[in-house]
């Protein structure tokens, strides 16, 4: 990681950027997430891409930032997969153990059956988006979950418009498979 | 209209993407078909319980968090362009990466020949050789030629006897060799890699078996390139054999994605009965480039995916004088690590060397192909 001087950017640019901050953490974070699994992992992740942003905020318009920071998210995401891949191999059995809900179920005011009713049913769709292979589940995730466009999704894994609608379809498909009874008409 | 299909539009359809026309078709046939409303029911319920996961949230300390860092001058994280590929597609361009680092090295060879005076490597060199180098491999020419000089000077001891300059054919030839080594190498992998089907998942089986295929799938793509871009003439049993092979590799790529030991039993079926014999081919020059101009094609390829040369790159050493300015080749040294070369030597004695760099920045010198100054067995 290079380390660079300090320059104040353009006010005006600074303003979409803390708005963007504002718009797009969450949502980043939450695709980190459903992506790596981890979601203290995945807050590190979102707070790279606004990093990242920042060090490039004069060559990206605002009107691009969403899906620029998306696709940065997504090259850190498979980076760090890729780097974990033969830890996980071997931790794997180590780590299920450990997993707990990506994100915990609101349990406000629900009556203890219906937390755990949905505690349940939020593990489940979890797991199902977990068994879509990584390059399918990246389009889901951005079009599914997230509510980008095609054309966004098609900027942001760098694939055509026509391949994102195939994926995506594909990864419907999977998920659900995975889910089996629980969507059953 | 097919299950598969009716799936297909059904989900473009829930997104709004399907065109009117197909969309009143659609809406009639819901009408009509029970099996149809059903799996459109069902698509939209998964979706409603997709979006029914609550998002996450960051932390309070984020934005907090993250100025700090700001303030701090800390640099955008290096993996931020490292655009990850699937390695099939990555394997695509590998070989574009890896002609274009040897593009690199035509200037760097051929100043490193002038300045030794021709000083020869003994062909007797051994590998693989371990040197032992600086902790973390310097990146190749930072500095532009110079620098890719003195890596020439540190990491080859000596220049091969006998240079040769780069041209399409030359390229074509260790593309050639390179295909083939990989394909043999490939053969006695797969078959060992088969039987071991009974004991882990088929997907595990192929993994092991990526690099190779890397290697194979890189050199059919050069080929290909330099077809495409009508440089090269293949002979027609040579086109044969290589469609055989990419038909083989994609076979193993569809394999691995889909976890299918069928696709994969019938790929290495077809490689044990792939005859490689017609990888033994010249080819037909069809159009003589300058150097300049070839390289410059390279490197028009080569930067379309800033992504391709961090994985594998090739170092054809050459005493073809460069003409013209170095600038390109600079930006691309600048850009990228040279964690594996192939030497070319005159023609007809193509002498491969990879070179891997391993994170201690240990480089080890692998011969893969020694031929001395003797040309090959080429028909």
């Amino acid at each position: 990681m290079q380390s660079r001087a300090v320059t104040a950017p353009d006010p005006l640019a600074l303003v979409a950027f803390n708005r963007a901050v504002g718009e797009h953490a969450d949502g980043l974070k939450t695709f980190a997430t459903r992506m790596l699994g981890d979601s203290l992992a995945a807050e590190d992740v979102s707070q790279d891409a606004f990093l990242a942003l920042y060090r490039h905020l004069e060559q990206i318009p605002p009107s691009a930032f969403r899906p620029w920071l998306y696709r940065v998210a997504r090259n850190l995401c498979l980076d760090q997969l890729r780097r974990r891949r033969f830890k996980l191999r071997l931790f794997r059995d180590i780590e299920r153990d450990d997993d707990n809900p990506l994100v915990p179920v609101d349990t406000s005011g629900g009556r203890p059956d219906e937390i755990a009713e949905a505690r349940e049913s939020q593990a489940q769709i979890e797991a199902a988006i977990e068994k879509i292979p990584p390059r399918f589940r990246e389009v889901f995730l951005l079009c599914e979950l997230q509510g980008l466009s095609y054309e966004d999704a098609s900027g942001i894994l760098g694939c055509p418009v026509k391949t994102i609608s195939t994926r995506l379809f594909r990864a419907r498909q999977r998920f659900r498979a995975a889910l089996g009874d629980e969507i059953k008409v | 209209m097919d299950r598969k299909r009716l799936e297909q539009e059904l989900s473009l359809h829930v997104d709004g993407r399907l065109p009117s026309g197909r969309r009143e078709q659609l809406l009639d046939q819901l009408d009509d078909d029970q099996g149809a409303a059903r799996l459109l029911e069902e698509m939209e319920r998964a979706q409603e319980l997709a979006r029914s996961l609550p998002p996450s949230h960051v932390g309070s300390g984020f934005t907090e968090g993250l100025w700090q860092r700001i303030r701090s001058g800390e640099g955008t994280p290096d993996a931020v362009f490292r655009e990850p590929l699937p390695w099939m597609v990555k394997a695509h361009y590998v070989a574009l990466g890896a002609a274009a680092a040897a593009a690199l090295l035509v200037a760097a060879g051929f100043v490193v020949d002038a300045w030794r005076g021709a000083p020869s490597r003994s062909d007797a060199d051994p590998g693989p050789i371990a040197v032992r180098s600086d902790p973390a491999p310097a990146p190749i020419g930072p500095r532009g030629a110079d620098a890719a000089v003195a890596n020439v000077e540190s990491d080859v001891a000596g220049s091969p006897p006998g240079l040769y300059p780069i041209s399409a054919f030359s390229v074509a030839q260790a593309g050639q060799d390179e295909c083939l080594l990989a394909v043999q190498d490939l053969k006695s992998r797969a078959l060992r890699a088969v039987k071991r089907l009974d004991q882990q998942e088929v997907r595990e089986v192929v993994t092991e078996l990526e690099p190779v295929v890397d290697r194979a799938r890189g050199s059919t793509r050069v080929i290909r390139w330099l077809q495409d871009e009508r440089m090269i003439e293949l002979p027609s049993d040579f086109d044969v054999a290589l469609k055989l092979t990419e038909g083989i590799l994609g076979r193993i790529q569809r394999a691995h994605q889909e976890n299918d030991s069928v696709q994969f039993r019938v790929a290495v079926d077809d490689i044990q009965r792939l005859d490689v014999e017609p990888l033994h081919r010249d080819f037909g020059v069809i159009c003589c480039r300058d150097a300049n101009e070839f390289l410059t094609r390279f490197q028009q390829e080569f930067v379309r995916d800033p992504g391709i040369g961090r994985t594998f790159q090739v170092r054809i050493v050459t005493g073809s004088p460069m003409h013209g300015p170095f600038a390109p080749l600079g930006e691309l040294l600048e850009m990228h690590s040279i964690p594996r070369w192939i030497e070319l030597g005159p023609q007809g004695s193509l002498r491969i060397q990879a070179m891997t760099i391993d994170e201690n920045g240990v480089r080890r010198l692998h011969r893969l192909h020694a031929d001395g100054d003797q040309a090959p067995a080429k028909r």
